[in-house]
């Protein structure tokens, strides 16, 4: 079957490889979002916690042979240890400050981090093995997927799903919606809301590391792997309207797909595509999508 | 300046002395002192911005910055994080009633950690206010006002704190819910709840309290107990522009 005349197969297999992109974006712009709702910082650092990720579970790898499902979760925790670290010695100092000295502190901390990797590893890259029984490619009829790539989506969009059940049906996730609500008034009830802001520092770092480790298999591990990302999960934030959980995780799937489509079509446009439907959505619903307009 | 609140007998459960309280470079409260007896119910009175609100919010430690002495079951709370003030046993209802719109009533209802054992079940705050029941999961802001009022008593009911600051309870409120409202805090005081209330509503003021004091330019300008108010319901009526 031929649609605009392109193969069927064709679109199909970008529509999948479209999700795959998609269930990266939407863990990492899930991780900004939760962020920017509670501490009012845009995390411009979030790009290098995903490559701090994907370099952890390399190590751990690496040098202590660690098997591939405790590398997925340690790293992550091992990260949100960081950035919770950094948030308590550094970005604590800031809040109630004008929001660019969060981001000129964040973005030092890219350049720290990418910096410091480059010069402990290089930019070449290093190989991260897929896991052998993640190895192999499943038929899907249309197209031949490579198993890790099936997986990648299942994990992300069981992060995804994860994060969301703790912050909309749990009474933590309450707490933390009270506190990004009103911080003052829940900090009057008795709620630790500094703890709390430091808990959502790190948990969305480490949905950060999350993507990171699950993106190193596929991309090559190294220092500015994060870089090139951060910028379209930026819009993809905008896009989903700033703080919203929802928003975060639908518009970062929808835009993966969105981009596969137009690598069928148009491809010298799939990587402006995300940045022009941010200018239409800036233009029509300055919120963004699922973003709610301020009082 | 007759301290009627002052001559009881026994402990006073809150003690503030010589209060102080700033928003940025505006000087707001000029030395307060007040005394809270315990099990009594203690009027704040005073027009607009005379500094009642902020009284409470002081106690409660969400104003930038305060000065003096705030004494509660002989702690001196004045020095501790915002979060570490409830845990001594004291329950703040905000003036807007601060009922989270991203959050049903459960979760509303829910959000304060209990602080002792005492504080009433869900099931009893549902007893005494049986409007939120049928609301349980709607949104916190499809509320209507005398709904959040109630959710807002409720919610620090909730908590085991014996000492509650209500900050104007009654405003905006049809009379029926004024009246439900009044009988609310009088079944408390019998319970032995010790209650400080935000009042611009003298008659209600004086239907529920055993003390008052009025404010005026953030100092305690007069008190007085249930006799004295008696004498001096003119004159407050009108220095409260009523």
């Amino acid at each position: 079957m031929i649609i605009f005349g392109i193969p069927i197969q064709a679109l199909l297999g970008q529509l999948m490889l479209g999700i795959v992109n998609g269930a990266f974006y939407a863990v990492l712009s899930l991780g900004l979002a939760i962020i920017f709702g509670v501490l009012k910082i845009v995390n411009f650092a979030h790009g290098a916690f995903f490559m701090l990720g994907a370099f952890t579970a390399f190590l751990l790898a690496q040098h202590l042979d660690a098997n591939y499902w405790v590398v997925l979760f340690l790293a992550p925790l091992l990260v949100a240890l960081v950035g919770m670290v950094f948030e308590w010695l550094f970005l604590r100092r800031l809040y109630g400050l004008d929001p660019i000295y969060g981001l000129l502190l964040t973005f030092s901390l890219v350049l720290v981090l990418e910096g410091g990797f480059r010069v402990a590893f290089g930019s070449s890259g290093q190989p991260f093995a897929t896991p052998e029984w993640l190895s192999g490619t499943i038929d899907l009829g249309f197209m031949i997927l490579p198993t890790y790539r099936g997986f990648v989506i299942v994990a992300a969009l069981l992060a995804c799903f994860a994060t969301w059940y703790v912050i909309e049906r749990t009474s933590l996730g309450a707490s933390l919606r009270a506190a990004t609500e009103r911080p003052e008034l829940t900090q009057a009830f008795g709620i630790n809301v500094p703890r709390l802001v430091t808990l959502t520092y790190g948990a969305g770092v480490g949905l950060a590391a999350f993507a990171g480790v699950l993106a190193a298999p596929i991309f090559h591990v190294n220092p500015s792997m994060g870089s090139s990302l951060v910028i379209t999960i930026f819009a993809i934030v905008v896009i989903g309207g700033l703080g919203s959980i929802k928003g975060a995780i639908i518009t970062g799937l929808g835009l993966g797909v969105v981009e596969g489509f137009t690598r069928v079509f148009y491809s010298e446009f799939s990587s402006t595509i995300v940045f022009l439907i941010m200018v239409l959505v800036l233009m029509l619903r300055p919120a963004g999508l699922f973003g709610r307009e301020e009082g | 300046m007759p301290d009627t609140a002052r001559n009881f007998v026994g402990e006073p459960l809150l003690a503030i002395h010589d209060l102080h309280a700033w928003y940025g470079e505006s000087h707001v409260l000029h030395g307060i002192d007040i005394t809270v007896p315990q099990g009594t119910v203690v009027t704040l009175l005073g027009r607009n911005g005379a500094g009642k609100s902020t009284t409470l919010k002081s106690i409660m430690g969400i104003v930038p910055k305060r000065q003096g002495s705030i004494r509660l079951q002989d702690h001196e709370i004045i020095e501790l994080a915002p979060y570490a003030i409830a845990p001594h046993g004291v329950a703040f209802c905000p003036e807007d009633r601060g009922i989270y719109a991203t959050l049903d009533v459960k979760e509303n209802l829910e959000l304060p950690p209990r602080i002792d054992q005492h504080g009433l079940s869900t099931e009893q705050i549902l007893d005494l206010f049986p409007q939120l029941r049928e609301r349980l999961h709607s949104p916190g802001s499809k509320l209507s006002g005398g709904e959040q009022q109630m959710l807002a008593i409720g919610r620090i009911l909730r908590t085991g704190a014996r000492l509650l600051l209500l900050d104007e309870p009654t405003e905006g409120l049809a009379p029926s819910i004024v009246e439900q409202i009044g009988d609310t805090i009088a079944r408390l005081k019998q319970q032995g709840y010790t209650i400080l209330l935000v009042e611009q509503n003298l008659r209600f003021a004086m239907s529920v309290a055993d003390y008052h004091y009025l404010i005026d330019h953030g100092q305690v300008v007069a008190s007085y107990d249930r006799q004295t108010i008696e004498q001096h319901t003119d004159t407050l009526l009108e220095r409260l522009g009523v």
